[in-house]
């Protein structure tokens, strides 16, 4: 998966579990603050998203992954082999 | 052994994957419900959920477990169109409903600084999840036409709804709201054949408490300060709530009933 095709489906992911615009959704973007997940939210976002990428995302990991980009970069480190 | 039911009806259990709600399952498959799960796992903590299941199922009863989030309007209607399915398929209602979501915020109003204050969102959230969300459930299963003739509803609250702890604000706030919609749930729908109560269990070693920054010294008093020697066991809520789902139960109706070996006294 490249860098586009990531986005594309987190940007699904936001935009079907919080209900935003889907020209919000950008790499910049953050989750809380910009995109207005509470943690229920983040925790929703994360399932879907260890679906949706077939990984295990650690707590200690989630505080690290405050954007839309961060979270492509940690999707791409993981997959890479 | 304690009887509930013959295998026909159901219990739905709201935070039903680990804590009170999985205890609870479990005594209640035990005793001849079949179980609806509603939970909300990520990938780390679902092989638990699985066991639990299978474990569940080897009492002879039906289970469906759905791994969603219980306070959200839309997953909600979802979990209770599938519940309506199963039931017009399968045969049976809903004798207990059991709410034990245990997801809030847990800090302090003011924080060290003004960026760790309790937000608006957390509180919001908190009440919603812990609190209001009873209300929605209780309302959308019976408006569904899936509550038992004789049914109970239990929602579980703590000391936290009339007593301070670090960090709890949120969720005291919660519990507070909660009895208070268990109060009027049980004025509304005691005559439906509904009885609604809350359970006030002791201070408990579950995974929701260990999220409660300090709940170290809350179960180390507890120990040594609960009359009946000991912390309160999930299995202690849930023989309580096994016994007052039993028909002699009928009669109580918008009561806090402490589960708690007489902590509360205290």
């Amino acid at each position: 998966m490249d860098r586009k095709e990531i986005f594309e489906k987190i940007r699904d992911i936001v935009v079907e579990e919080l209900g935003v615009a889907p020209e919000k959704v950008t790499e910049d973007a953050r989750f809380i603050e910009d995109l207005g997940a509470d943690s229920i939210g983040v925790m929703e976002l994360v399932m879907k998203m260890e679906e949706e990428f077939d990984m295990k995302i650690p707590d200690e990991d989630i505080e690290k992954l405050r954007t839309v980009g961060d979270v492509i970069n940690y999707v791409l480190e993981k997959t890479k082999s | 052994m304690l009887k509930v039911d013959n295998g026909t009806n159901w219990a739905l259990i709201l935070g039903a994957s680990s804590g009170f709600g999985a205890a609870t399952a479990k005594k209640l498959a035990e005793c001849g419900l079949n179980v609806f799960g509603v939970h909300l796992d990520r990938r780390a903590t679902l092989p638990k959920v699985e066991a639990l299941v299978e474990e569940l199922k080897s009492f002879g009863v039906k289970v469906k477990y759905f791994n969603t989030n219980a306070a959200d309007d839309k997953k909600r209607e979802k979990v209770i169109r599938e519940i309506k399915e199963i039931t017009s398929r399968e045969g049976g209602k809903i004798k207990v409903l059991m709410h034990s979501l245990a997801f809030g915020t847990l800090k302090p109003y003011l924080g060290e600084r003004p960026e760790e204050d309790v937000t608006r969102q957390n509180l919001e959230m908190t009440v919603d999840i812990m609190g209001n969300s009873l209300v929605y459930w209780v309302r959308d299963v019976y408006r569904a036409g899936l509550f038992h003739e004789d049914a109970r509803v239990f929602a579980m609250t703590s000391a936290g709804s009339h007593r301070v702890y670090p960090s709890y604000g949120p969720v005291s706030a919660a519990k507070a709201v909660l009895e208070a919609h268990v109060r009027q749930l049980a004025y509304e729908l005691g005559g439906k054949g509904i009885r609604v109560n809350a359970i006030q269990a002791g201070i408990t070693d579950t995974p929701a408490l260990r999220k409660i920054p300090g709940h170290e010294q809350m179960l180390e008093w507890a120990r040594k300060a609960n009359p009946s020697g000991r912390l309160t066991t999930p299995e202690d809520i849930a023989n309580a709530i096994a016994l007052l789902s039993r028909p002699e139960a009928y009669w109580i109706n918008g009561a806090v009933i402490r589960v708690d070996g007489g902590e509360d006294l205290i």
